[in-house]
Order: C-alpha cells, then structure tokens, then sequence
C-alpha cells in the first residue's frame, strides 16, 4: 500500500464517520448528554433510530420494555433514583400515545424524562396516514415542552434544549416527535449546539438577600415553628443543607409524599409525612404552628385539605422555583423565587441559632400519645410486612411503591434515609408506576437493595414488565400486597358511601407467584405472620434475579391518619371514625 | 360561551417565540382553566421576525386569573407577558 493511497484510506475512513444520518446524530447526540440507557419499544416510524443504536456501537444500552407505558415508568424510575434524565425511545402513532401517562406521571412530579417518539414522514403529517398520530398537540399539556423536529440538521439544537429544559429550573418531560425521513435524512450539520431560549432563560429566579434576612428573623422570633420539605429539596441536592439548617434553629421537619428522604426519617427531627395520611404528630404541628417553612413544595391539596383553614392563625413563608406556585394554593405571607439549595446556603450562611426545645418537647408528646401502630392480632397486614421490611433492610434499600393503600403504609412505616430513595407517584397516583419504576431504579442504583411495594390492582396495570425484570436479572424484590381489592377505593367506599361496594372486588387475580414463575422468576407466598421474616429474609438475601413476594393481607383494613379530602386539618382521623362520616368537600 | 357576571375580563400582550404550536400552547393554558379568549391579534415583530406579538382580550373567574398569567410565563415559546387594562 503507497503513502497516498493510506491517506486516502484513512481521509475515506474519517468521512465516513462525519457522515450522519439523523438518527446517527442523535444518538451522538444522546451519548454527549451522558444517556447510559434508553428504555424503549421499536415500531416503524422508529427504525432508523433502533438501527442507528447497532450501527453507531453506542455504548448507550437499550432496554427493551414489553409496553410504552413501562417504559415511561421505568425511565421515569431511572431519573427519580439517580439524579439524570431518563431517556425513552418508541413509535409514532400507538406506540406514543401509549406513552402519555407515563409522561403525566413525570410532568405532575417534576421528574426530567425525554421521549423521542418516531413519526410518519413529513409529507404524509395531517393525511390521517397510517400510525400517525398528532402526539406534539395530544402531549402538549402533560409536557414541560415538546418538539416536532422538522429538519435532520435541527437535531442537535432540539437535543440540547430538550436536555437542558428537562433537567433546569422546576424539571420536567420533554417530548421530541421524530419524523422518519427526518431520522433517515443525511446530516450534515454541527453535533454540538449552544442552547440560547430567551423565553426560558429569563425564568431563572435571583434569590433575594434582604428576603433571606426576614425569614432567618421570622424563624427566630417564632414559637411554633415547623419546615415543610418538599421534593424541590432533593431536585435540587439540599438535604444536608437542610439538615444544618433544622439543627441551627433547632426546627421540625415534616415532608411531603415526595419529599421523603430529603431529611433522615429516623431521626429526631423528623415528623414523617405531612398531609392526608400523614402522622398525626406531623399534622398537629403544623396545625399549632405559628410559622410555617415550605421549602420546595406545591402545597398539593393532599398537603393542603381546607386551604383557609390551613391558613390560618399562622405566617407561611414559600420557597419555590417555579414563581407560578406562589400563592396558588395557600396565601402566603413571604414568597421567595429561589432554588432551595440557595435559599438553604443563604440562611445556613447567616449563622442564625435559636431553640424550641419546649415546642420540640410538645411535639414529642404527640409523638408518644399517637405513634402509628397496627393491630397483630387479626393476621397478615401491609403495615407488618412494611414495617419488617424496613427493619431486614435497615431503612437503607430505595424503595419504589404503586399507589393505593399500600402506597400510604410504606409512606409511614418504610421511613426513608437518603435522597432519591423513595420513589413514588405522587401528583398523578398513577396505578401501574411501582415496578417498572423500580426497574429503572436498579439501573440507577446497581448493587442496592430495590424493592417495589405494590398491590394487586396496580402490580396488574404493568405486570408484563416481569419479562424485563427477568431477561436483565434485576434484583429487585417485588412485593404484592395483596389484599384481593382495589383497597383505596373500598377504603373510601366503606367510609363515605355506607360500605356499598363497587367495582373494587379483584376476583380473578392470577396466583401472582406461579405468573412470575412462568417468567422465570422466583416466588414466594407469604400467608401467615409466622413466616414473614424467614420469606422476606430469603428473598431479600436473593440476587441472582428478580424475586416475587406474593402477601395474602387482611382484606378490609384502613389508613389512618385521614384527612378526609378537602377537610380542615382539625378533621382529622387518628383511628376509625365511630360514626357516620360526611361526604368528603374535595374530590380524591 | 356565554359570559358569567362574575367573570372579569382581562388584556394580556404576549412576546412569543414563532414556533409552530405557540398559539396551542397559549390557548391551552386558558382552555383549562375555564377562561375563553374574546379577541386575539397576532402580528409579526418587524424588528425580529423569529417573534410575533399577541394581543390577547379573555374573561373567565379572577381567582384563575394570576393563575393563567403565571403558566403564561412559563411556557417555553413565550418571553414576555404584560397584562393591561382589567374590568
Ligand atoms: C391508573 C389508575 N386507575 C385508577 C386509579 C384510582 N385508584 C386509586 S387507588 C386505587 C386502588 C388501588 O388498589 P391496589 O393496587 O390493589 O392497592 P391497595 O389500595 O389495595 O393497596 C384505585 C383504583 C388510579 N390511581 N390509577
């Protein structure tokens, strides 16, 4: 071989790899944010980006779900528990719209996923073309943004603001439909791309410093005050932030549903959960309270119930990012535009001190005269299979729950430590969420302990990503608790409409250990309280695959506390009502 | 849609960006709150054609109203939002 003609090889060599298609270039594009998984479900539309995954050798892995909607959660999962967008990949017409519930799940949590969907050519758009689905307009309102990419050379830019706009400010899910004669189409632009949207960029908050001040004075001055941590705590990585700062002023911390783990829940400053269902002790103190810190929570009216009442007699300040949540649900007194690990810094910086021990030392009373509790005397309950799955796994495992019942007993009694360790939906409750959220998760998290807690309606809503779980091997430990109904709902049915129940019996429930068999993966059933911890001590200490822990719970047992939806915090339930209740005010 | 006496209407000036879907975007975020638009004007921006103005004139119940200017905000297309005259 001459010298020239080796240049020319290798001139040949280098041209080749400069010359893109566009789905070629999005997947370097991918590989530049960092994408480590894409969790995905082919289809026609989308071909040219599954093929670009084998001839670009990415080392981005795809994992292929069995269904859209799981594929969602998961990436969903993946983000919660690791801190980074979650990347999906699936099919125009059906394919995305199965994803659109995945998408509102993520949207009402605030969680960055990005969905790339493959669509019809672009001359075929609005000719009711086959598997053409209008998923840019049916996405619009469960997104944070969306993109119709329309030419191949625009790839790089929409990236990088999906990206950017996913995981900046308040986060959320990004949609970026991709026609396939756009994917197919040479590239032949620049990979990289400089993000400039005025529209967004001019959101970013600027903490204000005198602001700051007057919080520091108002937590000072106050009797009775309480910190409300919400998710916005762990989006923005202040949990040791808001430790130091509870310990300066010697304060409280309750969390939201979403905020768990933004402080440790074992220890002495922590209420649990506020709201709903929240500990009795949580919701006393924040009902006493005469000051009240939100930081990083909506103030969802599962937090909330009666906004006046909640209101009143005491002076709320509001911490959030998004400037659209002041005042929203609550009236409050001070409202700050920050992120909350500045606005944290900021008052850790001041070197404030203050003491509350004899409020401390109230709320320790409430502690002792109403600690959450359940009977062991009736059978199996979710409560102590929880509560033991708390202590074999030391309050350390990250813990992916479905919604329901089930959802609210592990909010209680599975106390979180860590950020990022509790993984739940909270704004959409959406029923199907738990495993394949935990799938992700163990992705995000190799070598933890992961376990989905979920009941038997929610476990069937996305049960077909046990293949998933099985062909990976993931060590997740899923458990059904499975209480033969749709729990929540007779709960409230048996409360609130004299026990007449409808459409909450789960008759015809497979034996769900045999289903997951059938996978391949290994089962248990727990039926009696006798060997709870033995079952759950050999599955927990399995992880050579998945593991399905099958719990035949009492059938009729309730969550309390309970707010009844839209009540005053002074409605609350400590134990069952021993008489007929009122319809609740609010809806859910 | 028939105006409730209790609506309060409202004129909003909108600097969006001119994206396919922006207009959507805007009218999503009053469709949901209940709040119809009356009158609606969009004109390009002769110094920028990347940006078009719009004149925005809708009613609905005050209470939503912050609500639908906040949202307004923070859509990603729209770069400013100034409300005028109220009644
Ligand atoms: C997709 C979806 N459909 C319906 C609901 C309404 N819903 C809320 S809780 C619940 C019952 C859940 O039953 P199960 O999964 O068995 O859990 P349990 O309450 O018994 O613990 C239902 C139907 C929902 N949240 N999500």
């Amino acid at each position: 071989m001459s010298v020239t003609t080796k240049k020319q090889s290798q001139a040949k060599k280098a041209d080749k790899t400069v010359r893109l298609d566009g789905a070629q270039a999005l997947v370097r594009c991918l590989e530049a944010q960092g994408v480590e998984y894409i969790f995905g479900y082919s289809g026609g539309a989308a071909i040219p980006i599954f093929d670009a995954l084998v001839t670009t050798h990415t080392g981005i892995k795809l994992i292929m779900a069995r269904h859209e909607q799981g594929a969602t959660h998961m990436a969903d999962g993946y983000a919660r528990a690791s801190g980074k967008p979650g990347v999906v990949l699936v099919t125009s017409g059906p394919g995305a719209s199965n994803t659109v519930t995945g998408l509102m799940t993520a949207h009402m949590d605030s969680v960055p996923i990005i969905v790339i969907s493959g669509q019809q050519i672009r001359s075929m758009l609005g000719l009711d073309a086959f598997q053409e689905a209008d998923i840019f307009n049916i996405t619009m309102p469960v997104v944070k943004h969306n993109y119709l990419v329309r030419e191949t050379n625009d790839i790089p830019r929409v990236v990088a603001e999906a990206f950017h706009i996913a995981t900046s400010g308040r986060p959320g899910p990004v949609l970026i439909d991709m026609p396939k004669d756009v994917s197919s189409g040479s590239f032949t632009g620049n990979l990289k791309h400089d993000v400039s949207l005025p529209g967004f960029s001019n959101q970013t908050p600027l903490l204000n410093p005198e602001q700051v001040r007057q919080v520091a004075e108002m937590v000072r001055n106050a009797k009775r005050p309480v910190v409300l941590a919400g998710h916005g705590v762990l989006i923005a990585n202040a949990s040791q932030q808001l430790q130091t700062f509870a310990d300066m002023y010697d304060l409280p911390v309750t969390t939201t549903l979403l905020g768990k783990g933004a402080i440790d829940e074992t220890s002495s400053r922590a209420l649990g959960m506020l709201g709903m269902h929240g500990t009795a002790y949580a919701n006393k103190a924040v009902m006493e309270a005469d000051v009240l810190i939100n930081i990083g929570s909506r103030f969802d009216d599962r937090i909330v119930g009666d906004a006046a009442a909640f209101a009143q007699d005491k002076t709320i300040v509001h911490v959030d990012i998004d400037v659209a949540e002041h005042q929203k649900m609550v009236p409050v007194d001070v409202a700050v535009h920050a992120d909350a690990r500045e606005f944290l810094d900021a008052m850790v910086k001041l070197k404030g001190k203050a003491s509350h021990v004899g409020w401390n030392q109230h709320i320790d009373g409430y502690k002792k005269q109403y600690p959450l509790n359940y009977r062991e005397d009736e059978g199996l309950t979710q409560q102590q299979v929880i509560d033991t799955l708390a202590r074999l796994t030391k309050n350390d495992a990250v813990v992916a729950t479905d919604v329901g019942q089930h959802q609210m007993w592990a909010a209680q009694f599975y106390r979180t430590r860590r950020p990022n360790d509790w993984l739940s939906s909270g704004g959409a409750g959406t029923m199907g969420f738990g495993m394949p959220a935990a799938l992700g998760a163990a992705y995000a998290r190799p070598g933890q302990t992961v376990i989905a807690i979920c009941g038997d309606g929610g476990f069937q809503m996305t049960e077909y990503e046990l293949a998933t779980a099985a062909i990976h091997e993931l060590p997740v430990k899923i458990v059904v608790l499975n209480n033969h109904y749709l729990g929540m709902v007779r709960q409230w049915q048996e409360l609130f409409y004299d026990d007449r129940l409808s459409g909450v019996d789960m008759e015809g429930n497979p034996d769900f250990a045999k289903l997951a068999e059938s996978y391949g993966i290994k089962a248990v059933n727990i039926e009696h309280v006798d060997e709870l911890e033995d079952s759950l001590k050999a599955a927990l200490d399995y992880n050579d695959g998945p593991v399905l822990i099958n719990c035949e719970v009492i059938k009729t047992d309730n969550v309390y506390p309970m707010i009844p939806a839209g009540g005053a915090y002074s409605s609350m339930l400590v134990s069952a009502p021993t008489r007929k209740l009122d319809k609740p005010t609010g809806s859910t | 849609m028939m105006k409730l006496h209790t609506d309060h209407t409202y004129t909003l000036t909108l600097h969006v960006h001119n994206q396919p879907g922006v207009l959507v975007r805007c009218a999503q975020v009053f469709a949901r709150r209940g709040h119809n638009i009356e009158s609606l004007h969009v004109s390009n921006d002769r110094s920028n054609p990347a940006f078009s103005t719009m004149r925005i004139t809708a009613f609905g119940q005050p209470e939503m109203m912050d609500q639908v200017v906040a949202q307004l905000h923070k859509l990603i297309d729209v770069t400013n939002v100034t409300v005028h005259e109220e009644s």
